[in-house]
C-alpha cells in the first residue's frame, strides 16, 4: 500500500478525533473510551507501516497542494520523523489508555471532554512538528502546542494549577515570539521560509550578512530553550508538571519537551549547516548549559519533597543529557541524544503512570509517606523501581546504554571533561531515586503489615505502566534495534 | 514480628529436607574421595569406570561438557531458579529449602562439568548483539577456580540457612537474592569481558544489598545506604575507567594490552585508578572499606558467610583480572623482566602492595577492639583481604616473575573463604542457641556444643596458618612473595615483611581470644542450658572443616591441579613457575620455624592484652575515615542541595523573565562576537 | 444595556454590518480580507447584539449548540475540500489538479478550493468570537 499520504491521515484522524469529542454531549462512559482507543490505535498502525515503508524506501516530500516547496508547507517524512512519530505515538497511547480511568479522579466530569479533545490536538500538533519542512509552520504547529499544553494543566481547577500554567503560557509566549523573531530575521535574508531553501541559501548569505543570522540563531535558540527547558529557563518546568493531572505530566514531561529539542535539531543542523554552527562554536556553550542543566536539575531534585516535582526536577536533568549529545554537532553525539530522546520518554512515562497509581491508590505524594508501599502496590513500584534504576544507569536498562553512548560521543568530540559530568549526575540521581525504592519495598509501613498483594488498579491502568517498563528493558537488552534505525537516519539529518 | 518458630519440634529425621541434605552431602562426600584417589593414582583409570556398566552415565556427562552455552546455562539457573523458589516457598518452607539445596548442588556439579573443556583452555560462549555490545563467556583457570569456590561455598551455606533463618522473617525474599547474586556472581567471574563483567557486576551489587539490608532493623538499614551509595559510587568509576579504555583502545576484552597503553600518557594512570578504587570499594581496601564492618555483622549469618566469602573475593579477582590482562604485556612483545612494558604493572603494582599492607595492618589492630563477634570477623576479613590484595600487587609489582604473588593471592581467595565463612557458621549457631553476640559475656560452650568447638578451633588453626591446615599453604606462599618483593624490586619492602609477620600475630592473638572466651573458661548461669547442636548446621560446618583438613594436608594438589596450570595462561616467566612453584614444598623447616615465633608472639601479645586491658582502646574519633571523611561529604552533598533549593528555587522561579532577558543577551553577545 | 437608541440602532445596522462581512468573506480570493476578516466582521456584528440585548437573548441568537456544531463544522468542511484532492490522486489540499473550478481572474467563483475553503473559515471564526465573548462575561 502506498503510504504517501499517511503523513496526512494520522494528522486528520487525530485532528476529527478533536473535533468531535465536543459534540458527543453524551456521557462519559465506555463507548466513549473504545472510540477514542480505536482511533489512537488507527493512528499507531497507520505510523507503524509509514515507518517501515519509509525504513525500506526513501525519504519523501509532501508538498500541501501541490504548490512549489518554496511557497507551500512541505512535510519531509524520513526515517527519523517516521520513528519519531511511532514513538510518540506509541507512548501517548499508552498514556491515554492509562488515563481513561486516572482521570475521573482528578477533574471534574464536565472538564473531560475538553480534555481528551486538547489532548488529541496535542498530538496533532507535536506529529506536525516532527514532520514539517517548513520554519513557519513549525512556528504555528509550536503555538497550538503551546496553547494545547497549558490546556491539559489549567484543566484541573486548582489555584496552583492556574498559576502555574498561568507561568508556563507567559513564559512559552516569550519563547514562542523569540522564535517568531529569529525566524522573521532568517526569512528577511533568505528570503525562504521553507528549510531546505534556507539551507541553500544560507552559505552565500553568511559572507554578507553575518549578523543578521547570528541574531536570528541567538533569539531561537533562547526562545526554545524557555521551551525545551534548559537550566535557568526551567523555571516553568517545576509547578506545572507537579501539579497537572498524571497523564498530562507524563504527556509534558515525556514527549512535549522532546519535540522542542528536536526543533532545535532540525534548525541547527538543517537550516543553519554543521559547519556554520561549529564555526561560531554553538556546541561549546550549548554544551555548557546542558552540564549546568544536568548537576543542578539533580541538586533541586535531591531538596524535593513531593515525588511529582522531584521527577519533574530530574526531567530537567535527562534534558541536560539529550542537550549535551545535541549539542556536539558530531553524528555520534546527535544519535546518542536520541537515543536518550527515546529512552527517557520511556522511563519518564513509567515514572510519572507509577507515581500516579501511587497517588490514585493511596493519595500519598510525599515521599516521606511511601514507606512500605511496595507490598500493597507492588506493581507500581516495581515498575517504578525498574524506571528508576534504569535512570540511575544500570547495566540492562536503556538509561545505562544511552549514558554509554553518550560518553562514547563525549570521548569522540574530544571533552572529556563532560564525562565527569555525566557520572556525577548519574550518582545525583542515584541519591534521590534509591532512597524511595528502599522506603517503599523495605522500610515497615505503619499502617499494615508488609504482606504482598496486587494493586487495587483497574487493568487499564496497569497495563500501561507493565508494557512501558517491558519496553524500557527491551531497549536496554537489545538497543541496537533503535541504534540501527538512527545510526542510519542521522547522517542523512545532518546532511 | 511473627516468626514460624521451626526449631521447636524435636523430630529429627522424618523432616525430608534433612533427608535431601544428607544424601546430597553423602554424594558430595563419594565425589570428593573419588576426586582425590583418582588424582592420586593418575586419571587413567577413569576412562574404564566410565566405560563400563555405566557408560551411560559417562555419555551423558562428555554431552554435557560439550554443550556450548554451558556457562550461560550455569549463570542463569540460580538467576531464573530465585524466583521460582521464592514462589514455591508460599507453599512449604521445606520444599522451598530443599530446592534450594538441589538446584545449588545441580549448579556447582554443571561448574565441575566446565572441566574438561577449560583444561583445553577452549571454553567461551558468546551472545552477540545483546546491550549493543555482546555478551560473552570465557572460563579460563582462574575463573574456574573462582566459581568452584563460590559453588562449594553456596552449596554449604545453603544447607547451614535452613535452619538459621528460622529466626528471621521475610525468609522467601532471602533466598530469592541469595539466588540471584548466586547467578551474579557467577556471570562476573566467568566474564570473558569488561561489559559482561561490569553487567552481573552491578546485579551481584544490588542483589547483595538486599542480603545486607534484610533485617529492615535500623543499623540492617544505615548499613545498607552506605553499602549501595558506596557500591553505587564503585560501579561508576569501573564504568568511567570502562568508557576511557574503550575510547582509547577499542576493545573491551580481557586481551594482553600493555602494548597499546603505553602510548597514552597520564590516561593509563587515570584509568588504572578508576579500576582498582572501583573494584577496591567492593574488596574493602583500606580507605573504602568501611561499609564492611558495618554490613556484615548486620547481616543474616548465611549472607555473612558469602558476603565475606566470596562476594569481597570478586572486588579482588576484578583487580587481579584486570592487572593480569590489561595491563599486562604479551608474551612475544617482551623480552624479560626488565622489559619497559611492564611498567605500568609495576607502578599499579607498588601501590597496591602498600595498600594491601596498611589493609592488613588496620584490618587486624581494629579487629583486635571488637567485642561483638560477627564485627570482629568483619574485621579480620578486611585484614585477610589485605594479604590478597597484597599478593595481588606482587604479581603485578614483579611482573614477569610474579608467579608467587598471584599463586599466593589466588590460594589464599580459596582458603579465607572456607575458614571465613566456616568461623561465621560458628558464631552463628552460637548466636543461634545464645541470642548473645558479644565475646566478653560468652564462656565454657564447648560442653555444651563440642563439635562446634572443635570446628571453631579447626578454622581458627585454619586462618592462622598452623602447618597441616590449609591457611599454612597460602599464607607461606605470600610470605615469599612478599620476600621477592623485597629482593627484586624496591628496598622499601623490608619493612614490609616486618609488617606481614606482625599481623600473622596479632590475627593468632585476635583468634587465641576468640576461641578462649567463647568456649573455653567458666560458663555463664544463664547459659548453662541451652540446647545443643543443631544436624544440618553441622552437617554444613563438617563438610568445609573436613576441605580444610583436606587442603591443609595435602597442598601440593590444589597447586598442581589448578593454580599452576591458570598461571601458565598468563605472561609469567616458565622458568620461574618451575622453578619455585612446581612441586614446592610447604613443610620445608624455615617455614615451620617462623610459625612457631608468630605464634609465640601472639600467645604473648594476648597476655598483655588481657593483663592490660589493651583490647579496649578507644581511637581518637578524628581516625575513624568514616566519621572525617565519609560522613561529612554525604552531608555536605544532600545538605548543600537541600540549602540551595530552599534558598534559591522560588527566587529563581520568581525571576523569570529577568534570567530570559539575561540569557539572551548572553547568548547574543556570545554570538556577536563572531560577526 | 437597557438603552433604547441603541437597541433600536443595532436592530437597524446588524444586518448591514453582516452583510458587508459576506462580502469580505466571498471577495477573499480577489480582494484584501477574506475569512479571519470577515468572520471577525460577522462576530463582531453579534457581539454588539449581545451587548445590546443582554446576554439571556444573545444565547438565543447564538446558543452553544449551534456554534459549536459550526466550528466543528468549519473544520469538516476544510478537511473534506483537502481530501478531494487526495481522492483525485493528488496531494492534500490540491486546488486545480484537484479539478475544482478555477474560473477565469477576477471572477468571483474562480480560484477554485479558496472561496469554498474562506465561507468555512468565516463561519469558523465568527462562531468562535461568539463563543469566547459568552464564555467571558458569563458569571458562574
Amino acid at each position: 500500500m502506498n503510504s504517501t499520504h499517511f503523513p496526512v491521515y494520522i494528522l486528520l484522524i487525530l485532528l476529527i478525533t478533536a473535533i468531535i469529542i465536543p459534540l458527543k454531549k453524551g456521557r462519559y462512559d465506555g463507548l466513549f473510551r473504545i472510540e477514542m482507543s480505536i482511533a489512537l490505535g488507527l493512528a499507531l498502525l497507520l505510523s507503524f507501516i509509514l515507518f517501515m515503508d519509509v525504513y525500506r524506501t526513501q525519504a519523501f516530500y509532501y508538498t500541501f497542494g501541490s504548490w512549489d516547496s518554496t511557497i507551500g508547507i512541505q512535510f519531509l517524512v524520513d526515517d527519523f520523523s517516521a520513528l519519531m512519530t511511532l514513538v510518540v505515538l506509541f507512548v501517548a497511547t499508552l498514556i491515554i489508555i492509562y488515563s481513561l480511568r486516572d482521570i475521573e479522579h482528578e477533574i471534574q466530569k464536565e472538564q473531560l471532554f475538553s480534555y481528551y479533545s486538547l489532548i488529541f490536538l496535542l498530538l496533532f500538533s507535536m506529529i506536525g512538528m516532527i514532520f514539517t519542512n517548513d520554519l513557519f509552520n513549525m512556528y504555528v504547529f509550536m503555538e497550538i502546542l503551546s496553547l494545547t499544553s497549558c490546556g491539559i494543566i489549567s484543566i484541573k481547577r486548582k489555584k496552583e494549577n492556574l498559576l502555574a500554567s498561568f507561568k508556563y503560557l507567559m513564559l512559552g509566549a516569550i519563547g514562542s515570539v523569540s522564535i517568531l523573531m529569529g525566524i522573521a530575521l532568517l526569512y528577511m535574508v533568505t528570503g525562504h521560509l521553507n528549510m531546505l531553501a534556507v539551507r541553500e541559501t544560507i552559505s552565500s548569505v553568511w559572507q554578507l550578512y553575518p549578523r543578521n543570522i547570528l541574531i536570528s540563531l541567538g533569539f531561537i535558540l533562547t526562545g526554545l530553550g524557555i521551551k525545551a527547558a534548559i537550566f535557568p529557563l526551567h523555571i516553568w518546568l517545576p509547578d506545572a508538571h507537579s501539579n497537572a493531572p498524571t497523564p498530562s505530566s507524563a504527556l509534558l514531561s515525556g514527549l512535549v519537551v522532546k519535540v522542542y529539542v528536536f526543533a532545535m535539531g532540525k534548525i541547527l543542523f538543517r537550516v543553519i549547516g554543521q559547519d556554520i554552527v561549529k564555526a561560531i562554536l554553538v556546541p561549546d556553550y550549548l554544551t555548557y548549559f546542558a552540564a549546568t542543566s544536568m548537576i543542578m536539575g539533580s541538586v533541586f531534585a535531591i531538596g524535593q519533597k513531593d515525588i511529582k516535582r522531584l521527577l519533574a526536577y530530574s526531567s530537567v536533568a535527562q534534558i541536560g543529557y539529550i542537550f549535551l549529545g545535541i549539542g556536539l554537532a558530531t553524528e555520534l553525539g546527535f544519535s546518542a541524544g536520541l537515543f536518550h530522546v527515546i529512552s527517557h520518554a520511556l522511563m519518564k512515562s513509567s515514572l510519572f503512570l507509577s507515581a500516579g497509581a501511587v497517588i490514585y491508590q493511596t493519595g500519598k505524594r510525599d515521599i516521606r509517606n511511601l514507606d512500605g508501599i511496595g507490598y500493597l502496590m507492588p506493581v507500581s513500584m516495581g515498575v517504578f523501581s525498574l524506571a528508576a534504576l534504569g535512570m540511575i544507569g544500570v547495566p540492562g536498562l536503556n538509561g545505562f546504554m544511552s549514558k554509554w553512548y553518550l560518553s562514547l560521543a563525549v570521548l569522540d568530540a574530544g571533552k572529556p571533561v563532560f564525562l565527569l559530568v555525566i557520572l556525577i549526575s548519574s550518582f545525583l540521581n542515584s541519591i534521590y531515586y534509591l532512597p524511595i525504592i528502599i522506603s517503599a519495598f523495605l522500610r515497615d509501613s505503619k499502617e499494615r503489615e508488609n504482606v504482598m498483594v496486587i494493586d487495587n488498579l483497574p487493568k487499564s491502568m496497569m497495563i500501561p505502566m507493565v508494557i512501558l517498563s517491558i519496553a524500557c528493558l527491551l531497549t536496554g537488552l537489545f538497543p541496537n534495534i533503535i541504534m540501527n534505525i538512527i545510526e542510519k537516519a542521522v547522517p542523512t539529518f545532518i546532511l | 514480628m511473627k516468626t514460624k518458630n521451626i526449631l521447636a519440634p524435636k523430630k529429627l529425621f522424618p523432616d525430608f529436607f534433612c533427608v535431601n541434605c544428607v544424601i546430597v552431602f553423602v554424594i558430595y562426600i563419594v565425589m570428593l574421595a573419588v576426586l582425590i584417589l583418582a588424582s592420586s593414582i593418575g586419571f587413567g583409570f577413569l576412562p574404564e569406570v566410565f566405560d563400563g556398566p555405566r557408560s551411560i552415565i559417562g555419555k551423558f556427562i562428555t554431552l554435557l561438557a560439550d554443550f556450548k552455552p554451558l556457562p550461560l546455562l550455569v549463570v542463569f539457573l540460580p538467576l531464573l531458579g530465585g524466583p521460582i523458589e521464592a514462589f514455591m516457598g508460599k507453599r512449604s518452607e521445606n520444599l522451598r529449602d530443599t530446592m534450594v539445596v538441589n538446584s545449588t548442588f545441580v549448579t556447582f556439579l554443571l561448574i565441575l562439568l566446565m572441566y574438561p573443556h577449560v583444561v583445553q583452555g577452549d571454553l567461551a560462549y558468546t551472545i552477540p548483539g545483546v546491550m549493543g555490545y555482546g555478551l560473552s563467556f570465557k572460563v579460563d583457570m582462574l575463573s574456574y577456580i573462582m566459581s568452584v569456590t563460590s559453588g562449594v561455598l553456596w552449596f554449604f551455606v545453603t544447607i547451614y540457612a535452613h535452619d538459621y533463618m528460622g529466626i528471621e522473617h521475610h525468609r522467601n525474599r532471602f533466598y530469592l537474592w541469595m539466588s540471584i547474586t548466586f547467578g551474579g556472581i557467577l556471570g562476573t567471574v566467568m566474564a570473558g569481558d569488561l561489559f559482561t563483567m561490569f553487567l552481573f557486576f552491578e546485579i551481584m551489587t544490588f542483589s547483595s544489598y538486599m542480603l545486607v539490608a534484610h533485617n529492615q532493623s535500623r543499623e540492617s538499614m544505615l548499613a545498607g545506604n552506605s553499602y549501595i551509595f558506596m557500591g553505587v559510587a564503585g560501579g561508576l568509576c569501573i564504568l568511567l575507567a570502562m568508557i576511557l579504555l574503550y575510547a582509547y583502545t577499542g576493545t573491551l576484552d580481557f586481551v594482553p594490552l600493555a602494548a597499546e597503553l603505553q602510548s597514552l600518557g597520564w590516561i593509563k594512570y587515570v584509568m588504572t585508578a578508576l579500576f582498582v578504587v572501583g573494584f577496591g570499594i567492593k574488596a574493602g581496601m583500606l580507605p573504602l572499606h568501611i561499609w564492611l564492618p558495618k554490613a556484615h555483622p548486620v547481616a543474616p549469618t548465611p549472607a555473612s558467610a558469602l558476603l565475606s566469602g566470596i562476594l569481597i573475593k570478586v572486588g579482588a579477582y576484578g583487580i587481579l583480572r584486570l592487572s593480569l590482562s590489561i595491563f599486562m604485556p604479551n608474551l612475544s612483545e617482551i623480552t624479560g623482566f626488565t622489559d619497559p612494558l611492564w611498567i605500568v604493572s609495576k607502578n599499579l603494582g607498588f601501590m597496591i602492595i602498600w595498600m594491601g599492607l596498611a589493609t592488613m595492618a588496620v584490618g587486624v589492630f581494629l579487629a583486635l577492639q571488637q567485642s561483638n563477634m560477627k564485627k570482629m570477623l568483619a574485621y579480620h576479613s578486611i585484614s585477610q583481604m589485605g594479604y590478597i590484595i597484597m599478593g595481588v600487587g606482587v604479581a603485578s609489582y614483579l611482573g614477569y616473575k610474579g608467579g608467587m604473588g598471584f599463586a599466593g593471592s589466588v590460594y589464599h581467595i580459596v582458603n579465607h573463604a572456607l575458614f571465613k565463612s566456616l568461623l561465621f557458621m560458628v558464631v552463628g549457631l552460637v548466636y543461634l542457641r545464645t541470642h548473645e553476640l558479644d565475646m566478653y559475656k560468652l564462656g565454657g560452650l564447648w560442653r555444651k556444643l563440642p563439635f562446634t568447638a572443635m570446628v571453631c578451633l579447626i578454622a581458627a588453626l585454619g586462618i592462622t596458618g598452623m602447618p597441616g591446615f590449609n591457611g599454612f599453604a597460602s599464607k607461606s606462599l605470600l610470605h615469599h612473595a612478599i620476600i621477592e618483593a623485597y629482593e627484586y624490586g624496591h628496598p622499601s619492602f623490608r619493612y614490609a615483611e616486618i609488617v606481614f609477620t606482625a599481623v600473622s600475630a596479632g590475627t593468632v592473638c585476635s583468634f587465641i581470644k576468640l576461641f578462649g572466651l567463647v568456649f573455653l573458661g567458666k560458663c555463664p548461669e544463664k547459659y548453662k542450658n541451652i540446647e545443643g547442636e543443631k544436624g544440618m548446621m553441622d552437617l554444613a560446618m563438617g563438610g568445609l572443616a573436613i576441605l580444610i583438613l583436606a587442603i591443609g594436608h595435602a597442598p601440593n594438589f590444589l597447586m598442581e591441579k589448578f593454580i599452576i596450570p591458570s598461571a601458565r595462561t598468563f605472561t609469567y616467566e616458565a622458568a620461574f613457575i618451575d622453578k619455585y612453584l612446581v612441586n614446592i614444598n610447604f613443610f620445608n623447616y624455615l617455614e615451620l620455624i617462623g610459625m612457631v615465633w608468630v605464634y609465640a608472639l601472639g600467645a604473648l601479645v594476648f597476655a598483655f592484652g588481657m593483663k592490660l586491658n589493651l583490647f579496649h582502646i578507644h581511637m581518637y574519633e578524628w581516625l575513624d575515615i568514616e566519621r572525617s571523611i565519609y560522613r561529612p561529604m554525604y552531608r555536605g552533598v544532600v545538605s548543600a542541595s537541600k540549602g540551595f533549593t530552599n534558598r534559591y528555587e522560588v527566587a529563581i522561579i520568581n525571576s523569570d523573565v529577568v534570567i530570559y532577558s539575561f540569557i539572551l543577551t548572553g547568548v547574543l553577545f556570545v554570538l556577536l562576537r563572531f560577526a | 444595556m437597557d438603552d433604547l437608541i441603541v437597541k433600536n440602532i443595532t436592530k437597524i445596522v446588524t444586518p448591514f454590518i453582516q452583510l458587508y462581512g459576506i462580502y469580505i468573506i466571498l471577495h477573499g480570493h480577489i480582494s484584501p480580507g477574506g475569512g479571519f476578516a470577515g468572520g471577525a466582521i460577522i462576530g463582531a456584528s453579534l457581539i454588539l447584539y449581545t451587548l445590546a440585548f443582554g446576554l439571556d437573548e444573545g444565547h438565543k441568537l447564538a446558543p452553544h449548540s449551534l456554534t459549536s456544531k459550526v466550528e466543528s463544522g468549519g473544520i469538516f468542511w476544510f478537511i473534506l475540500l483537502g481530501l478531494v484532492g487526495i481522492i483525485f490522486g493528488g496531494r492534500f489540499l490540491d486546488n486545480q489538479s484537484a479539478g475544482f473550478y478555477m474560473g477565469g481572474l477576477g471572477d468571483i467563483i474562480s480560484a477554485g478550493l479558496i472561496p469554498l475553503a474562506t465561507i468555512g473559515i468565516g463561519l469558523k471564526v465568527a462562531s468562535t468570537m461568539i463563543t469566547l465573548f459568552h464564555a467571558t462575561i458569563q458569571e458562574d
